[in-house]
């Protein structure tokens, strides 16, 4: 009975390890803007207590649906087979439509690349649109990277907007408390916050979507004022546990 | 009203309802292409030029011909023919006006304009086969008339 159990205790560690591997986020894709953010929780002793707040956060912005990754530690050296070290956590948003000043676009129908830039536009508008021609859709995803180690962005391109959902999912739903309350929070290294933001637009024409490589209409700090994170992880740093 | 116009008179009515009617769709899509939002407007342009611009060259290229000509004997043509080549005209004019005019309102992400014009393009395809056939009399056909 015994040497049965200890077997199944190996199995469910192992299938949990294979599965943590999964989650793991060694780098983030190159991104249209980025910024490394400030200290927003200085008290935080744990990554735990950072992720628990960055997701309040995010929530309370408007962004409960959120993909949690697990961001390895390059310094450490697991024996193989062993999932490496954590040394951070990223956090992956979902893809949402935007207007010209990087608000959310109204009418709950944001979180899709099927929602309509058309809701309830005014005469002028209107008016405009017909002299103009349609604007392009503009859509953004937000990745929160928390590590004790410095980012630096992968060379690869980012996902294409569709598939943005599909990386979403592969995450976990919720920060995984278990791995993030064991590591202390030590920016020591050149570690920190940062955000890298994704931004794509798409043709009214003909429906295509191209990324952005470099967004020079608002920078990382104007997308996240502008979504309101910025307010909300201010007020988790006055609400101090 | 004896049933019977003029051959002169029914192409330059013609010409004028192609000309005017043609016009204001042309002006908009310019308007459009120096705008801002022009991302993708040469999409819209070759859906547009053939469909305006076969029949638009023979009515004004036939037209011209016909100007420089000598007079010969006077031709006519039934007018219920003349009508019904005129309000196949306009309808197919009204048709692609709406269209392009409404593309900038309608298009969303999931119905990107050109899938809808090509949708449109479905109907366009038999008018378009009928206004040509009527033209083809009015500005092909050499027979002289009785």
């Amino acid at each position: 009975m015994r040497p049965a159990l200890l077997l199944l205790l190996a199995i469910s560690t192992l299938l949990a390890q294979q599965e943590d591997s999964k989650r793991v986020l060694t780098q983030p894709p190159r991104a249209s803007a980025r910024m490394r953010l400030p200290e927003f929780f200085p008290d935080a002793m744990k990554l735990g207590d950072v992720a628990k707040r960055v997701s309040a956060a995010l929530t309370e912005a408007g962004y409960p649906d959120q993909g949690w990754f697990v961001v390895p530690s390059p310094t450490s050296f697991p024996p193989p087979g062993s999932p490496p070290a954590a040394g951070g956590f990223a956090v992956v948003t979902k893809l949402e439509e935007i207007d010209d000043s990087g608000r959310s676009k109204s009418g709950g129908k944001s979180w899709t690349l099927e929602a309509s830039h058309t809701n309830s536009i005014s005469f002028l508008d209107a008016a405009m649109r017909l002299l103009a021609g349609a604007p392009k859709g503009r859509y953004r995803v937000f990745l929160i990277w928390v590590s004790n180690d410095p980012a630096s962005q992968a060379r690869t391109a980012p996902p294409a907007p569709e598939d943005w959902d599909n990386f979403l999912a592969t995450g976990t739903k919720g920060p995984l408390l278990r791995v993030m309350d064991k590591v202390l929070v030590n920016y020591g290294t050149g570690g920190g916050c940062s955000v890298f933001v994704y931004e794509y637009d798409r043709s009214a024409i003909t429906g295509e979507a191209q990324f952005v490589r470099s967004d020079d209409r608002l920078n990382a700090e104007q997308h996240l004022k502008a979504s309101g994170i910025w307010d909300h992880l201010m007020a988790k740093e006055a609400q101090k546990p | 009203m004896n049933g019977k116009i003029d051959l002169l008179v029914g192409q330059r009515k013609l010409v004028m309802i192609w000309l005017i009617g043609s016009a204001p769709v042309i002006l908009l899509m310019l308007i459009r292409t120096l705008g801002p939002n022009a991302t993708d407007i040469e999409k819209v342009w070759s859906w547009l030029l053939p469909s305006v611009m076969p029949t638009l060259s023979l009515v004004v290229g036939t037209y011209a011909a016909s100007a420089l000509k000598e007079a010969d004997a006077p031709r006519t043509v039934d007018a219920v023919f003349f009508r019904i080549a005129v309000a196949l005209s306009v309808a197919y004019l009204l048709i692609l006006s709406v269209a392009i005019a409404a593309y900038p309102l309608t298009a969303t992400p999931a119905a990107p304009a050109l899938r809808t014009l090509e949708r449109v393009g479905l109907i366009l395809g038999p008018v378009q086969g009928l206004v040509s056939g009527c033209l083809g009399v009015f500005f092909v056909s050499q027979k002289p008339g009785r």
